[in-house]
């Protein structure tokens, strides 16, 4: 039932061989994550010390006070979230199509213009940075959500496209044939057929789109600005940025920058398993 | 120094009066010049938006400078005033960008090495009027207005706040080890105390920051090189870390780093110095005030053992200033952004900033430079401290500015070429000659292109 | 074996890619309107998406371009035409040729590893039945950390005094004394490349875990009958099918990570005494930091045509956007 790798019937030693390889590797994962929201509610004078241990010696709120009540941490939040959601949106529709359109169409051109979509990665970031926001401000959207927004989703389309493109070649075509046959049209195969069977790639891109846009910096600083409307790494980077670096309100900060984010992975997670299989019956 | 102008001892009350009476007022900008309006309640083009980029990124600060602004827009009524908190690194990467879209802001801090550049590059309108309102030069440390920021006749900038670097210590480690230090050490001195301190592998003499991210490493040679009676580069653009002075002041260092400082010290950063002095990590390290500050807030414990002295003196003294300014970039208000700058010096907004972390800024206003300011507790409790800072601040120059402001110092500290050297001879194993001499060469091909535009 | 041979995805089935019967068509204008719609319908799914990007990044590589062949400087009002100067500036710097191996390496140890890793933990939670759900969480922290904090706290993992790195390795006996993982030539490029790895490699696992849903059941199942061993399996069933998923990916990520500047910069700039200056680093200090944009556009299509032969080679050895051949 399931189509996973070797699922049930394979032996112990492959899954003792699945859980030595785990183990570590979820250790090597999370330890930072978890080093860090154990600094985080070290008492000020610990963290600080020569030898600040592994365990903090009580816990102390204090650098989560500062940061949630010293900083509009919430509006951050907000900031990221609303914009992380926009360009997660528009970003994954356009990759879908265009995945799809690359995936399945026969029309000339192809091979060029699903390589020309990485054109957007040919220069590092910061050298995108002058003209882009030159552009962005010449269109009035510099300073806003839309502005930002435009230049996230741009900058995750190549990515999305690609992997877009291989979830769709990886279907199997005849099923989609089927939705002709019934008389769909090809934007009927598409949005019916292709697109749901394809959710794992969609809930993979989503994710992907999501957290580069939640996490961006560079763009989000120089585009949307470092006032009101910053986002949060924009935010925490002023923990950093400052004559003097301030360790313990950052480390609180990360730790709360990253939870949201591992909690929107859990919402989307089962779609990364549950996709094919459950459409594949259906079609 | 203390306590006084020149001397005469000075009052809250002939602070406002000397000063800004009129600022604090809210009708300074009607009397700006070039102000077409006499209207004072809303001046300029009657009000309008102003944009103000400021560094200053602890929450203190940030919601000191949101209350001046929303002091601003009571006393212009019709206005509103955008605040952006640009850190110091990323200063960099927005500034051009906002050069390059012609949306700079009304109103920026900047630190003098940079403000050059952006003068030269026509992106910022002169201070001249806000100095005259504030008035003139008098009305600030002496002779530091021109020492940082008259550049080809023009002043380019106004100080906001001051500080020099000092070498703080740990008492406690200090006595620890034996040694101790005299307000003016000497290089021999600093050495000795630092190679006594150190205690490894967790506790280091004088741990140095020669990361190529800041240019601690650069201001570091340059405070030596400028105590051995020597420059980095002279007037005309001429590299000089060929020089007996550099090349000494370079041994030095090494010395130091070899001996009294310890592995990570090519990764530090100069913000790093907090938690390294906390740590115990270091015994010894070159401060603005701004760590001892911090420590004072979050770690009392630490500051009440943390004193300083002079940076080690040979023929001079090694002072640094840091003179963070206010500029006034080609926005889109000029005039509003002329009486913001003038309003930042008002009673009410000056003193009282300095104080929302004290001992991390020091005044750069004379009248502030009085009981007003050094009455504060904290500052009061290091006032030694304080002291070296304003005598620093008198006899001192900002990085590379011998000769007042320079258009080669930015793009010296900026190439790296001096941490570069540092770190080959730390840890690439280069000799102290021919990493002196690469860099010279680096150093003199970026001076080269500065002069060639300069023409 | 041949059986095995056989049950590779279903490539000939793919090959025919016109449906075997029409889809809708209509009489009138507006019919035949949807009928040329529908026969272009993939050409015109694709043009949204690609037109939106191209019109966004034409003009900041014109820019790019165009500068490189400029002593643009934003310290200096006056911009004059210096055709190669730059390019010849760049090419005779050893620095340059310097900063290309330290690229090459930081870019393939690191795509490398995220990659290796990231199949490992793919292909592992495929076969645990327990705790899945923590699993995969614990496994995508790293991808969730804000990028901009990301070299700070390896920085601070990995100080040689306070650091968390060096007193659990000492507690074990690996390492005698502390060491500055960051600040040695010899440890510091290995150290970022780790926590490039450490970050790029869940999303590796993701990106893999969502293809090997894709591989019908009945591949493996065939497979089992033949009594194939896993290490079989993988080679025979799994990779076949995931070789374009794979391909994109390395191609992908590899232009990233060459591209990378924050990470690099962040934990090291560049050092010790530039053992880790990669193109994008090297770019950043001869060209940004004293504004010079002319210079630094130059360095990046020097970078440029670097990368472009490195993934040209991709595309010919891993063809990931093209059919499978047999």
């Amino acid at each position: 039932m399931a189509t996973t790798l070797i699922s049930g019937g394979r032996s112990r030693t492959t899954r003792i061989g699945a859980a030595v390889v785990l183990v570590p590797l979820v250790a090597f994962a999370v330890f930072p994550l978890v080093w860090m929201a154990l600094s985080s509610v070290k008492p000020p004078e610990q963290l600080y010390s020569g030898d600040p241990g592994w365990l903090p010696d009580g816990i102390d709120w204090g650098f989560y006070r500062r940061v949630l009540d010293g900083t509009p941490f919430a509006e951050f939040m907000v900031n990221s979230l609303v914009v992380g959601l926009a360009s997660t949106a528009i970003v994954v529709v356009l990759a879908a199509m265009a995945g799809y359109g690359l995936a399945r169409g026969r029309f000339r051109g192809r091979a060029v213009i699903s390589r020309s979509v990485l054109v957007a990665y040919v220069f590092p970031t910061i050298l995108f940075v002058m003209p882009l926001f030159i552009l962005v401000s010449d269109l009035g959207l510099a300073g806003g959500y839309p502005g930002i927004v435009l230049v996230h989703v741009v900058f995750n389309f190549p990515f999305c496209v690609w992997l877009m493109m291989q979830y769709f070649r990886t279907l199997p075509v005849e099923i989609e044939e089927a939705g002709r046959v019934d008389g769909l049209s090809h934007a009927g195969v598409f949005v019916r057929i292709a697109a749901p069977l394809a959710a794992p790639g969609l809930a993979t891109t989503a994710i992907f789109g999501f957290l580069n846009s939640w996490n961006e910096f560079l763009l989000s600083f120089v585009i949307l600005g470092s006032g009101e409307r910053r986002t949060l790494p924009v935010g925490i980077y002023n923990f950093l940025g400052s004559e003097v670096a301030d360790w313990g309100p950052l480390m609180a900060a990360t730790t709360l920058a990253v939870l949201p984010t591992l909690a929107l992975f859990l919402l989307v997670q089962r779609r990364i398993t549950g996709g094919l299989t459950g459409g594949a019956v259906k079609g | 120094m203390i306590g006084s102008v020149n001397g005469a001892p000075l009052s809250r009350r002939t602070f406002v009066r000397g000063v800004l009476g009129a600022a604090a007022a809210g009708t300074v900008g009607a009397a700006l010049s070039g102000c077409g309006s006499d209207d004072g309640a809303s001046s300029g083009d009657g009000g309008g938006k102003l944009v103000f980029w400021h560094n200053y990124t602890q929450e203190a600060r940030v919601d000191f400078m949101r209350q001046v602004a929303d002091r601003f827009e009571q006393s212009h009524p019709g206005t509103t005033v955008e605040i952006e908190v640009v850190p110091f690194p990323q200063f960099p990467t927005k500034w051009p960008a906002a050069q390059a879209a012609g949306s700079l802001p009304d109103v920026t801090t900047v630190l003098p090495e940079q403000a050059v550049s952006m003068w030269h590059a026509g992106a910022l309108n002169p201070m001249g009027p806000v100095l005259d309102e504030l008035g003139g030069g008098s009305a600030f440390i002496p002779g530091l207005v021109d020492k940082i920021g008259l550049y080809e006749g023009e002043h380019i900038l106004l100080p906001h706040y001051v500080h020099n670097r000092l070498l703080a210590h740990r008492k406690d480690l200090l006595s620890a080890a034996g040694a101790s230090l005299p307000e003016r050490p000497t290089w021999d001195q600093v050495l000795t105390a630092a190679q006594a301190a150190t205690r490894e592998p967790d506790q280091f003499g004088w741990m140095l920051k020669l990361s190529a991210a800041d240019t601690g490493g650069g201001y570091l040679l340059y405070m030596l090189t400028h105590s051995a009676g020597g420059r980095l580069f002279d007037g005309d653009g001429k590299a000089m870390l060929d020089t007996a002075e550099v090349k000494r002041a370079t041994e030095f260092l090494v010395e130091i780093g070899r001996t009294a400082s310890g592995p990570g010290q090519v990764n530090y950063n100069i913000n790093d110095n907090f938690s390294l002095i906390n740590a115990g990590t270091t015994v010894l390290a070159e401060v603005s005030g701004a760590e001892i500050g911090t420590a004072a807030i979050e770690a009392p414990d630490i500051a009440a053992q943390l004193a300083t002295t002079f940076m080690p003196t040979d023929v001079n003294p090694g002072h640094l200033i840091g003179a963070i300014s206010v500029a006034l970039p080609k926005g889109r208000n000029p005039t509003l952004a002329q009486e913001f700058a003038a309003f930042l010096y008002a009673e009410e907004n000056y003193v009282p900033f300095l104080h929302t972390i004290p001992l991390f800024m020091f005044p750069s206003l004379a009248a502030a430079n009085g009981p007003a300011f050094f009455d504060h507790p904290t500052i009061a409790q290091y006032q030694a401290t304080a002291q070296q800072t304003m005598t620093g601040v008198e006899e001192g120059f900002a990085p590379g500015f011998e000769d007042g402001p320079s258009p080669y110092a930015g793009p010296v500290f900026a190439s790296h070429a001096i941490e570069q050297a540092l770190q080959s001879i730390l840890v690439g194993g280069a000799s102290v000659d021919g990493a002196l001499s690469a860099a010279n060469q680096t150093l003199q091909s970026t001076l080269d292109s500065v002069s060639s535009r300069l023409g | 074996m041949s059986r095995l041979a056989s049950a590779e995805p279903a490539a000939d089935r793919r090959r025919s890619p016109q449906p075997p019967v029409r889809g809708p068509s209509g009489r009138g204008p507006l019919g035949r309107l949807a009928g040329w719609a529908d026969r272009r319908t993939h050409a015109l799914l694709v043009l949204p998406g690609v037109a939106l990007l191209l019109a966004v990044v034409a003009y900041p590589i014109g820019f790019n371009l165009w500068n490189s062949f400029t002593n643009r400087n934003l310290s200096f009002p006056v911009t004059d035409w210096v055709g190669l100067a730059n390019y010849r500036w760049v090419l005779e710097d050893p620095a340059f040729y310097s900063a290309i191996g330290k690229t090459l390496v930081w870019t393939f140890a690191s795509v490398a590893g995220q990659l290796l890793l990231g199949f490992a933990g793919a292909v592992a939670l495929q076969n645990v039945r327990r705790a899945q759900t923590p699993l995969r969480l614990g496994l995508i922290v790293p991808w969730a950390f804000p990028s901009i904090v990301l070299a700070f706290s390896w920085r601070f993992m990995l100080d040689p005094i306070v650091g968390v790195l060096n007193d659990a390795l000492l507690a074990v006996g690996v390492i005698d004394e502390p060491l500055a993982w960051f600040g040695n030539e010899s440890t510091a490029m290995p150290a970022i490349v780790v926590m490039n790895i450490w970050f790029g490699f869940p999303f590796m696992m993701v990106a893999l875990l969502a293809g090997l849903q894709t591989i019908p059941a009945e591949h493996y199942e065939s497979a089992r009958v033949d009594g194939a061993s896993f290490w079989q399996e993988l080679r025979h069933i799994v990779l076949p099918a995931l070789r374009a998923l794979i391909g994109a990916l390395v191609v992908l990520r590899t232009i990233w990570v060459f591209n990378n500047f924050d990470f690099v910069y962040l934990a090291t700039a560049g050092g010790p005494a530039g053992a880790t200056e990669t193109l994008a680093v090297y770019a950043f200090r001869v060209g940004w930091t004293n504004f010079e944009i002319g210079r630094m556009a130059a360095v990046s299509v020097a970078m440029l045509a670097v990368l472009v032969v490195i993934v040209a080679v991709y595309l010919r050895v891993l063809r990931p956007d093209r059919d499978e051949e047999a």
